[in-house]
């Protein structure tokens, strides 16, 4: 049994592009970081003994933004597994895991430009994408 | 299931759990500056170990959370779709590797290389990534 690219579930699609958008988020931030941190590559390459804090407005709100991100990543990844594992996959719960997926990207997109409001409203449609997928499971 | 359950990338997840408690306990036992009576408590002082040994393996540590939680779903999705193996099995022990090479070089304080073996970690999973998306 060798699926194609056809035959992937919604949601283990969205599972692999989750992982982009995490390394992005983590990319970003390492980045953002070494550039405009005001750090120095000296001190960003060593072991960071002084733990001395970055400058950045951006830094800090992308930091923000992958804490933020990782908090629920997990219960996200939890259920895109479950629903691939018992064969639930499609209906709503695909459309959450997209929903998800859309929401989170809204989300560090608005928090690295600032936004306010937008911002948590995008956190709760990220919120309900997980929902959606959790009613599937459970149902 | 037997050729997922005994896929390397299955193994892999299996050390990888084994890493992270390894990472957490050495992280753990090098906070005794702050005593036990402090480390029993519910600690709401939130003091930090002066320790530099401690500082390293709790930011190493920190690292290893930010990326963890993705090489856990590309190993599982991987084995569920049955598309272990390739390049994806290859870069699920490039990542083990490189996040041991990782906590290793923190611990010791070593510059440069820890953040080479960062990128080997990522270009890891960037390895499982393509194989589960082709």
């Amino acid at each position: 049994l060798t699926p194609t690219l056809a035959t992937l579930p919604a949601e283990i699609t969205v599972l692999g592009l989750s992982t982009v958008l995490l390394l992005g988020q983590v990319l970003a931030q390492a980045i953002a970081l070494d550039l405009a941190g005001g750090l120095g590559p000296r001190y960003l390459l060593g072991p960071r003994d002084d733990g001395r804090a970055q400058q950045s407005v951006l830094v800090g709100r992308l930091l923000r933004a992958l804490r933020n991100l990782l908090e629920t990543y997990s219960g996200f990844v939890a259920l895109a597994l479950a629903l691939a594992i018992t064969g639930k996959t499609g209906g709503i719960g695909a459309l959450g895991a997209w929903i998800w997926l859309g929401a989170r990207l809204a989300y560090v997109v608005l928090y690295a430009a600032g936004i306010p409001v937008a911002r948590t409203l995008a956190w709760l449609a990220s919120i309900a994408g997980l929902l959606l997928m959790l009613a599937r499971l459970m149902a | 299931m037997e050729a997922a359950v005994n896929s390397a990338e299955i193994t892999v997840l299996g050390w990888s759990v084994v890493l992270l408690l390894v990472q957490i306990i050495a992280q753990a036992s090098a906070t005794g500056d702050l005593g036990p009576k402090y480390l029993f408590s519910p600690r709401d002082e939130g003091l930090k170990s002066k320790s530099i040994l401690a500082g390293r393996l709790e930011r190493a540590l920190n690292n290893l959370l930010e990326t963890y939680p993705a090489f856990i779903a590309l190993a599982l999705a991987l084995a569920v779709t049955g598309k272990v193996g390739g390049i994806a099995a290859t870069g699920a022990w490039l990542w083990l590797v490189a996040r041991i090479v990782y906590a290793v070089l923190y611990a010791t304080g070593t510059p440069v290389v820890r953040t080479i073996a960062w990128f080997a970690s990522l270009v890891g999973l960037v390895m499982m990534l393509i194989r589960l998306m082709s």
